[in-house]
């Protein structure tokens, strides 16, 4: 079980199918992965943008909202989409929850799961170029995740 | 009259320009040319820096490309190294200028500053 909502997202994310196209670092891809080779793209970097508590609801329950956003990067807009799709539904139904969207579940230690939701994603051609003087392209994707804490 | 070609520049280069289509995803997509190759210029590496582009650690490096291709001095090409520092790898240029001509005393020559995202 994770202690916070970025570790149990890592989690998530590394049994999605899209793992084995594009892995996933926190904050910012290293110079090279751990099996020794560069890194380059496609890849996913996940933000963390900070988590709110709330302390105006009922009773002796805490809510705890997580933003955060995967900035994905690849060689093409079209493989920057694919991968988007992969981390949103991995595989399944729009409704299924297998993806990050509405995930079905997240564990985090001591907390209970109130929802993931997509908030809004945008497409960028990145200004420096990768290697072989390549276009780099990335879409950044939104998400809001709601936690709540019992305290007595 | 002086002509950089009198140098016998060490280092051998493919030059290929820049054209552009579109993905099936609807993004920009590039398609490289040969236009000369073989092309005898200087490349002088400065160094390697870890610049955090794409947010990535990755290593950058860059340096400086002389030659009297006027190609040099363009801005829309690749450069392959066939012969020189980064032998087997293509520079992008990141800025170009054009030396002269000099009537009667120097030709034109080229520089353009490169780089290459190390793999």
């Amino acid at each position: 079980m994770a202690a916070s909502v970025i570790a149990a997202v890592l989690e998530r994310y590394d049994t999605f199918a899209i793992t084995s196209t594009a892995v996933i670092y926190f904050d910012e891809a290293p110079a090279r992965a751990a099996a020794g080779h560069v890194v380059e793209a496609p890849y996913v970097v996940l933000k963390d943008d900070g988590t709110t508590p709330d302390y105006d609801l009922h009773g002796n329950v805490i809510g705890e909202t997580t933003l955060l956003r995967f900035e994905v990067y690849g060689d093409s807009l079209a493989q920057v989409d694919a991968i988007s799709v992969g981390i949103r539904w991995n595989g399944g139904a729009v409704d299924a929850g297998l993806g990050m969207d509405h995930a079905d579940s997240l564990t985090v230690t001591a907390q209970t799961f109130g929802g993931m939701f997509h908030e809004r994603e945008q497409r960028f051609q990145e200004t420096a170029r990768g290697v072989n003087a390549g276009l780099i392209f990335r879409n950044t994707m939104r998400y809001r995740v709601q936690m709540f804490l019992r305290t007595g | 009259m002086f002509d950089i070609s009198e140098l016998q520049l060490p280092h051998r280069i493919t030059i290929q320009t820049l054209s552009s289509g579109r993905d099936s995803g609807g993004g920009n997509s590039q398609t490289w040319t040969t236009v000369a190759t073989n092309v005898a210029c200087l490349i002088s590496q400065t160094n390697g820096n870890r610049d955090g582009r794409h947010d990535l650690d990755g290593n950058v490096f860059t340096g400086t490309l002389v030659g009297g291709n006027a190609y040099i001095g363009r801005a829309d090409v690749r450069f392959y190294v066939t012969v020189g520092p980064r032998t087997g790898r293509y520079l992008r240029v990141t800025g170009c200028k054009e030396h002269g001509p000099v009537q009667d005393i120097v030709n034109a020559f080229y520089r353009a500053t490169v780089e290459d995202l190390v793999t």
